[in-house]
């Protein structure tokens, strides 16, 4: 693993916030996340998690540092078309749409990258491959109201990898769900990073879940540490 | 393109978000209630002014071509007051169009030509020009005219006396009917003339019979009322006459009115000068028909009669003291080509040294229509204000429904963009929100108005029932309004409205494209 290529390569990012009162929540923070590397982000509520990983997915930017993703420096112009070919996100809410079937959820990364999502087409077989890899081929043409917290999740998971991305950021991917759900979540995102060959970072409170990864670094006063003996 | 896609989505009805929904609804009913609005008001009214046009120019022509002083200066129309073969008599200008002589001067017959005469207008041969003529055939040659015709006409005026029998309790009766009126020239080349001609009533066939039966002889019923007749020149209207009954004239709707009818007999008086006085002169005519002259000024007074007649008592007035009372008609059948032909002929009289004989007007230059056409014109660039500001107000509607929409959408911006949709990408989905409903209330509106077009009058008359008496005056509006359909209406409305509801659709787009994913994502 060692020799592989950095998918993300951040360098002395910094970060504070304005009002109400002016808070630098992080401080000059260095991650670099190879090809095929699950990487686990703890630390306490408050400390800056979700807000590092949203600077990581380009959709905070950062008051200073670098960040490349994919051998792409990031800017104000490839932000966008980085965040729908290269990253994708899994967020605790899962945040779904919800006038959407979860086919449509899945294939919503396509519509955006502006492919063809007609029945028949790639990006439709692409979709419901996904759902039957998630377990859901039965829920395709399900409003995503209809659907359980744990199946929602798996729709979010299934529409992160519809535009085969080089890095997934998952913000407590289970923090809503059961221990059993979780846990199928947790092995449904960490064989994909094994399967594909992908990136993950991992924003969670679940040690059992930050132990699965490579590699777990603790947020704490604005500055990543590696965790010790890990 | 997926952001008309979502924005569809976004626009569909919704009990989960109502208060959208309603506003929406109601905006694109309101949209579609100005829409009706404008495209009913503007057909009606486009109609409306085409058929006043058309009714004005059946009476005259789109392009008039008139003498000037110049004219009546010339050596070439004060040469026949001096000259034998003329019968010392100034010819008219259907008179010098029908004339064998040029000039008809014979030095050794005629008077010495006074030396303030202006000198004879000779061409490059040598020979005298035919002024007329010479205009007549340019007038008649131009290019690139559809339907061109040209006419010579007269007008002058005269006293109509009818005598109007009628029966009644007490037998026969009769009454009388006396107008000083105007007399124009009946052009049987005139194809605009037989769309105002109005139908022959029972009445007036009684009347006519009536009428054949007192003057007695051996007058035909047939062929004694205006008709068309079709002959090598195509489709021609006849304006008959009969030894018995007199000349026939057509006359206007307001003669109609007052109770006339058709084969009223009685005798158009006009006084010529004679070598010791002025004489009353009088003419048997008799009406053959009326026409509908439309919102003309001098209408309701305007009699046609056919040229000879109208020569006749045209012949009694010294003819450059009447401006404008005679000259050429050109008619065509596309009247947005009038400024172009007045354009090309004055060029053509230009070029051939007659320009200065003539004066040239479009229907829009008449002294008797140019107050109307300017009104009209006017009050069409009032409306179209005043609709502008309609549909500005109705658009407004979907700023306040975007806003909302966008701070009901907040969540799925923020979600969107995390998937990696740009901030264009979601200005236009709100943009394309506003299209759409700009769009779909044209839709609603247009096929209203379609639909209330084709029934317009069954509309009209309903509400004239409602009210008591018509809804349109017939005299200025005609017995039915127009109800074609104004393309011109729709594609200022579509244009206007398409233009507004992106306008109103920005403002929030920008709203929306300003939203920062990460905040929306967070808070969530």
């Amino acid at each position: 693993m060692m020799d592989q290529k950095y998918i993300l390569k951040a360098k002395g990012l910094h970060k504070s916030f304005q009002h109400p009162v002016k808070v630098q929540i992080i401080k000059g923070i260095d991650l670099f996340i190879r090809q095929g590397e699950a990487v686990a982000i703890t630390g306490r509520s408050g400390q800056g998690k979700s807000t590092l990983l949203q600077l990581l997915g380009t959709l905070e930017k950062p008051c200073s540092g670098l960040l490349e993703i994919a051998g792409q420096e990031v800017n104000a112009f490839n932000k966008a078309t980085i965040r729908n070919r290269h990253v994708a996100f899994v967020f605790q809410s899962f945040h779904l749409l919800e006038d959407y079937t979860a086919l449509d959820n899945v294939m919503m990364p396509a519509r955006i990258a502006r492919q063809k999502v007609h029945k028949g087409s790639q990006a439709y077989k692409r979709g419901l491959e996904l759902l039957e890899k998630v377990g859901l081929s039965d829920r395709s043409h399900f409003s995503t109201k209809l659907l359980s917290g744990g199946e929602k999740q798996r729709v979010a998971i299934a529409r992160a990898l519809c535009n085969d991305p080089d890095l997934i950021l998952a913000d407590e991917p289970s923090g809503n769900l059961d221990r059993q759900t979780a846990d199928s979540i947790h092995s449904l995102l960490l064989d994909f990073v094994k399967h594909e060959n992908k990136s993950i970072v991992i924003v969670t409170h679940d040690q059992s879940l930050a132990s699965m990864c490579h590699s777990q670094y603790i947020l704490e006063s604005g500055q990543l540490n590696l965790k010790p003996n890990f | 393109m997926y952001e008309l896609s979502v924005a569809c989505k976004y626009l569909t009805p919704r009990w989960r978000q109502l208060s959208v929904s309603i506003i929406s609804l109601v905006s694109i009913l309101v949209i579609a209630l100005v829409v009706w609005l404008i495209v009913v008001f503007f057909s009606v009214t486009h109609g409306l002014e085409k058929n006043w046009i058309y009714k004005l120019t059946a009476l005259t022509a789109p392009v008039r071509v008139t003498p000037t002083e110049a004219y009546y200066q010339s050596y070439y129309y004060q040469i026949d007051g001096i000259s034998a073969s003329s019968d010392y008599t100034l010819k008219s200008i259907h008179e010098k169009l029908n004339s064998q002589l040029i000039d008809p001067y014979d030095p050794s017959v005629d008077e010495e030509i006074p030396s303030t005469w202006a000198k004879p207008l000779i061409d490059e041969k040598g020979r005298s020009k035919d002024i007329v003529k010479e205009t007549y055939r340019l007038a008649a040659n131009l290019p690139n005219v559809k339907n061109l015709i040209v006419s010579d006409f007269e007008m002058t005026s005269g006293n109509l006396r009818l005598h109007m029998v009628r029966e009644s309790k007490e037998g026969l009766q009769s009454q009388s009917l006396s107008q000083t009126t105007y007399l124009g020239t009946f052009d049987p080349t005139n194809p605009a003339l037989s769309q105002v001609i109005l139908p022959l009533t029972d009445a007036d066939k009684k009347n006519l019979a009536r009428e054949i039966a007192i003057a007695g002889g051996s007058i035909k019923n047939d062929g004694l009322t205006v008709s068309t007749i079709e002959n090598s020149n195509g489709k021609q209207l006849v304006l008959p006459s009969d030894t018995i009954l007199g000349e026939g004239i057509l006359a206007p709707k307001s003669y109609q009115n007052a109770g006339a009818l058709i084969g009223d007999r009685g005798h158009l008086t006009y006084y010529a000068a004679t070598t010791s006085s002025m004489q009353e002169q009088h003419l048997p005519v008799y009406i053959a028909g009326f026409y509908d002259p439309g919102i003309f000024p001098i209408g309701s007074k305007f009699i046609l009669a056919n040229p000879e007649l109208i020569s006749l008592v045209h012949s009694s007035q010294q003819q450059s003291q009447v401006p404008f009372s005679s000259g050429f008609n050109i008619r065509f059948s596309d009247f947005n080509q009038a400024a172009e032909v007045k354009a090309n002929l004055e060029k053509a009289l230009q070029e051939n040294g007659l320009a200065p004989y003539w004066h040239i007007e479009t229907y829009r230059e008449f002294d008797f229509t140019k107050d109307l056409i300017q009104q009209l014109s006017s009050e069409r660039n009032l409306w179209t204000l005043l609709a502008t500001v309609i549909i500005i107000v109705a658009c407004s509607n979907i700023i306040s429904m975007l806003i909302i929409l966008v701070n009901d959408k907040k969540l799925e911006i923020g979600i969107l963009r995390s998937m990696g949709a740009s901030s264009a990408s979601i200005a236009i989905i709100f943009g394309a929100c506003g299209m759409v409903m700009g769009a779909a209330g044209s839709i609603i509106g247009t096929l209203a108005a379609v639909l209330t077009l084709r029934n317009l009058q069954a509309l009209v008359n309903f509400i004239g029932r409602v009210q008591g008496y018509d809804m349109f005056n017939p005299v200025f509006y005609g017995n039915t309004l127009p109800n074609e359909f104004s393309f011109e209406a729709l594609l200022f409305v579509v244009i206007m409205t398409s233009g507004i509801s992106l306008l109103a659709g920005i403002v929030p787009a920008i709203k929306a494209s300003m939203i920062r994913p990460s905040n929306i994502l967070r808070a969530e």
